[in-house]
């Protein structure tokens, strides 16, 4: 079996999704712990997921832009609701997560440049799809990218994963930034999973978020028991196929170390 | 919960690349490619919204399947296959032919296979069986293949061009007089007359068909049908009229 060589030596940005998805994990993992109690250990558990992320990156931070940092603000309402605990502990929440971050504002003049670039796509663009926000996000990896050093861009997204693959072929930007193809999309699951594979998450963690990943979808799609349950079933068995093989790697990786 | 659904699909193509490449710089140019491939391919849809195109994963397909999309079109499909391009330009081993030949036979319905190269544009060549069985005859035009590849948006616009029935229709630009006010029962009597008369002066071979043809009642089924017009205008059932139109004539008389 080859086993990639993807490095995940890489300057590191994050979408707001995918702190909603971790607190989200968090949360279910701790269903039945005194709602006293939750929001400390959500806090502390978040520090220590975004610190596992931090050792790979070049400049040991996690980045966003303010604008993506402050839509993530919206989700102390949502656990506030789903949750039944205080608003404004919920909001310290977020604020805890948010001051883990290096939270830049990248100008708004720049993503006027990005929809400026010829054969832009526009139909990705409007709503209930991609915005300035997530633009600013790709910005700021291309901002990132002068160093020299890759730039992952980790999201949930699927639109905004298909824009960064397309800037990165658009050389264009090599004029007011650094080299597109530097800049790389990841889903987050994916990217967790490298790390998974690294030996910095538990197998068994990986597999918990997995499965917690897919029930979700199918308990929010209304399902089960449906064509559409069982092809969700499905993927997770593929799923668990393929992270049989990683596991494998990651034991090579351990024994390699 | 999170607000929006994690698309599975998309992290199960990342996943299985990052197994499956050799590379690391493998496994982006392919998870880039099949992002820009997708984009392509709803953009290809949207302008081409009378072929009701639909985009599957092939491996949604119940059975064996080797490419990686297959677009649906009309009564036909078209599947995509990505191919890694390390030097940045399309790369084809004979040997590969075989898989592709298997593909095309196995499943008829597919007119072409479009080898699809993970470079910025995502270069693309059509495969048929006719193709591919003259290049394994003459794999010294692999080549030449190659060197004819284009965009993907370029060789899918020409592939469903070919399947199209191409209409000469022109549009008409004389100016037309202005419309009248006309009766629709007179207008309907005049085209029906017009149309018996062409039917009657049809050739034909056996001259037992040519007398019933002269013979044929012109006025009286004329008569039976202006009726029936008449009372469909009126607001007579469909049903009633059905019976009276297509049923026998009585013996010796109407």
């Amino acid at each position: 079996m080859c086993v990639p060589k993807l490095s995940l030596h890489a300057f590191l940005i994050v979408d707001n999704c995918v702190l909603s998805m971790l607190c989200d994990y968090c949360a279910h993992r701790a269903t039945g712990m005194p709602r006293a109690r939750l929001i400390q250990h959500m806090q502390e558990w978040a520090a220590g997921q975004l610190g596992i992320l931090r050792q790979f990156t070049p400049d040991g931070h996690i980045h966003c832009t303010d604008c993506v940092a402050n839509e993530f603000t919206g989700y102390a309402g949502s656990l506030s609701h789903e949750r039944g605990i205080g608003f404004n502990e919920c909001r310290l929440l977020v604020r805890h997560v948010c001051s883990l971050l290096r939270c830049a504002s990248v100008g708004t003049d720049s993503p006027t440049v990005l929809r400026g670039l010829p054969a832009f796509p526009h139909k990705m663009f409007g709503p209930s799809r991609l915005g300035d926000n997530d633009i600013s996000l790709v910005v700021l990896a291309l901002q990132l990218a002068t160093n020299g050093s890759p730039v992952y861009v980790l999201t949930n997204d699927q639109d905004l994963l298909t824009f960064v693959s397309w800037v990165r072929t658009k050389r264009e930007v090599r004029e007011f930034w650094g080299d597109p193809s530097l800049v790389q999309g990841f889903q987050s699951l994916t990217y967790l999973e490298l790390v998974h594979r690294e030996c910095s998450i538990q197998t068994e963690t990986m597999v918990d978020l997995l499965n917690f990943v897919m029930l979700d979808h199918s308990r929010r799609k209304e399902l089960a028991g449906t064509q559409k349950g069982d092809f969700i079933v499905q993927q997770l068995g593929e799923i668990n196929k393929n992270l049989v093989q990683s596991v494998i790697i990651k034991n090579r990786q351990g024994e390699a170390l | 919960m999170t607000e929006d659904l994690i698309p599975i699909d998309g992290f199960l193509s990342e996943l299985k690349a990052s197994l499956s490449e050799p590379t690391g710089e493998a496994v982006l140019r392919r998870i880039n490619a099949e992002r820009l491939l997708h984009l392509l391919a709803e953009e290809f849809i949207e302008t081409h919204q009378a072929e009701r195109i639909r985009i599957l994963p092939d491996r949604r397909l119940v059975g064996k399947s080797e490419a990686d999309l297959l677009l649906q079109v009309d009564d036909y499909d078209i599947r995509l296959q990505l191919l890694d391009a390390p030097e940045n330009r399309p790369m084809l081993a004979v040997d590969q032919l075989s898989r592709f030949l298997d593909l095309l036979e196995n499943n008829p319905s597919t007119i072409a296979l479009i080898l699809v190269w993970t470079t910025d544009d995502l270069l693309s060549v059509p495969l048929n069986v006719p193709r591919i069985l003259f290049l394994l005859e003459n794999p010294n035009r692999l080549p030449h293949l190659l060197s004819s590849a284009q965009p993907l948006l370029n060789v899918l616009s020409e592939v469903v061009a070919r399947q199209s029935k191409v209409w000469e229709a022109k549009l008409d630009t004389t100016p037309h007089p202005e419309a009248m006010p006309g009766d629709s029962r007179q207008l309907f009597e005049e085209a029906f007359g017009k149309a018996v008369e062409v039917e009657r002066q049809r050739s034909y071979k056996f001259p037992a068909r040519k007398e019933a043809a002269q013979r044929f009642p012109v006025e009286r089924e004329k008569r039976v049908i202006m009726e029936a017009l008449k009372e469909a205008l009126g607001g007579e059932s469909f049903e009633s009229l059905k019976k009276r139109l297509t049923g026998l004539p009585r013996r010796g008389g109407s």
